[in-house]
């Protein structure tokens, strides 16, 4: 469908025309037309922002915008994007080490309790519901996440993978390893968030743990709350 | 058909055999049928402390190896009248009795008996290995001490591998003194490690050491702290809702007193 080129999207400072760069210009344009000679109107009033998905030459984003204020809406640059799926996301995504890689690699999905003594190794990433106890082991090739308090050992990438990651919901390892490369714990009691830990520089970092969509929203939630206020 | 549990512990000396004793006495003083099963075989101690000791013809081995009925070797209780006990053998070692063995001499034993109550030794060998294999259900006794809740750590995996119903926490020895002054590890920090349910708490009692000396269990005195902990744990086996005794109230008379003139 020809439409598909452009979607407007109402969010509560207004609305969000985004257009597939991808098109051709002009078909951008009559599309954009289109849609308000259908609409009869009904945008009238509305503040509104053009959101390209690669950057438009200064006269196209102009000539886009006389025809959206020829049909009464208003320019505004305060819209807060809903859902960002910008280049800069995907280079985030490239540098920082991520849970979703795209390897091909197997995920073990494991409940319960691992308790003293006890081993769990696995060709490739595991998640675990439960808490991994004092004593206990946790060796995976891939990423380790631990939906429960990490108290043992947890090695990462013991193929040695580096972008391999560590995380878990309360983080209080007696020793972890990413790669080969051995942390030994500080001793210190948790923080209460999740934390990841990731190979830096040959060095293990732990941080808290705050995946890309949810800072993505809470940075909305922020600036759209400070507008209600 | 009877249950079998088994009371376990992982680490030595934290208090199996006497809570095998004193449940095992409790039951059978309830009216429950009970025979209580020593797998310590080289190291034996429950007929030390239940005092049976001198009336031991036959034992374990004797059983398994078919030398004698099973009958034959299971001693009465000289104090109640439900209550027997299969003394194990003093001169061989755990490797004299195989899993398959005991699983046939349980399942013997629980279609006469109502609980058949396994004291099983110290470790993760051979003799814990033989001791949980016809058990049903299983008791872990730990005390306040890092090295004990480790081990029962331990000893709860292992069980739970074996594909065993959940087994129930005793924390054994216990001092409410120290713990209020946060010398000890109080119970809320146990079962957070541990996590998995309390049956019961016993306080430290220096009447236990009297009563194992004499060879009776610490529940025919009804004064001995320890001995009510271990009718509750009782009764909580048969079912029963017995309410936690508070272990954080101080109930000496000097404390009676001071809340009376209002110090407390």
């Amino acid at each position: 469908m020809a439409q598909d080129s452009i979607t407007i999207k109402g969010t509560r400072g207004g609305l969000l025309i985004l257009l597939d760069a991808s098109k051709d210009f002009n078909e951008l344009k009559n599309n954009l037309i289109n849609k308000f000679t259908t609409a009869k109107g009904f945008f009238k009033g509305a503040p509104f922002a053009l959101v390209p998905t690669s950057p438009l030459s200064l006269q196209e984003t102009a000539e886009l915008k006389s025809i959206c204020e020829k049909h009464g809406l208003v320019p505004s640059s305060n819209i807060a994007m809903p859902i960002k799926r910008t280049k800069k996301v995907h280079k985030i995504a490239s540098t920082e080490p991520s849970l979703a890689q795209e390897n091909n690699e197997q995920t073990l999905l494991r409940e319960g309790t691992l308790r003293n003594g006890h081993e769990l190794v696995y060709d490739g990433n595991v998640m675990f519901l439960g808490d991994i106890h004092l004593g206990a082991t946790i060796k995976a090739s891939g990423n380790i996440l631990i939906m429960g308090t990490l108290k043992g050992k947890a090695h990462a990438g013991i193929k040695g993978k580096k972008d391999a990651v560590i995380v878990a919901y309360k983080f209080e390892p007696q020793l972890i390893s990413i790669a080969g490369i051995v942390a030994c714990s500080p001793n210190q009691k948790s923080e209460p968030f999740p934390e990841i830990a990731k190979l830096i520089n040959e060095k293990i970092i732990v941080e808290p743990y705050m995946s890309k969509v949810s800072r993505n929203t809470s940075f909305i939630y922020s600036k759209s709350s400070r507008r209600i206020v | 058909m009877g249950e079998v549990i088994v009371i376990t512990s992982g680490k030595g000396g934290v208090g199996k055999t006497t809570t095998t004793a004193n449940l095992g006495a409790v039951l059978a003083d309830m009216g429950k049928k009970v025979v209580l099963v020593d797998t310590d075989i080289g190291l034996r101690n429950l007929d030390v402390v239940m005092g049976l000791e001198n009336r031991i013809v036959y034992d374990l081995i004797d059983v398994v190896e078919g030398r004698c009925r099973l009958k034959q070797a299971l001693i009465k209780d000289k104090r109640f009248d439900n209550l027997y006990l299969l003394p194990a053998n003093q001169t061989r070692d755990k490797t004299a009795v195989s899993r398959q063995q005991m699983i046939d001499l349980t399942s013997q034993l629980k279609e006469e008996y109502e609980f058949v109550l396994i004291d099983c030794p110290a470790g993760i060998e051979m003799g814990f290995k033989n001791a949980i294999a016809g058990a049903e259900k299983a008791l872990v006794v730990t005390t306040p001490e890092v090295a004990a809740v480790r081990d029962a750590d331990r000893i709860i995996g292992l069980l739970e591998a074996a594909e065993m119903e959940a087994p129930r926490l005793i924390i054994n020895r216990l001092r409410p003194d120290m713990v209020r002054k946060g010398n000890m590890m109080n119970i809320d920090d146990m079962m957070e490690i541990l996590a998995i349910d309390l049956i019961g708490v016993v306080p430290e009692d220096e009447y236990i050491v009297i009563s194992t000396n004499r060879g009776e269990p610490a529940v025919l005195n009804k004064n001995s702290r320890a001995g009510k902990a271990y009718c509750n744990i009782s009764r909580r086996l048969l079912g029963e809702e017995i309410p936690f005794l508070n272990w954080d109230q101080e109930n000496s008379f000097m404390a009676k007193l001071r809340k009376l003139i209002g110090l407390g």
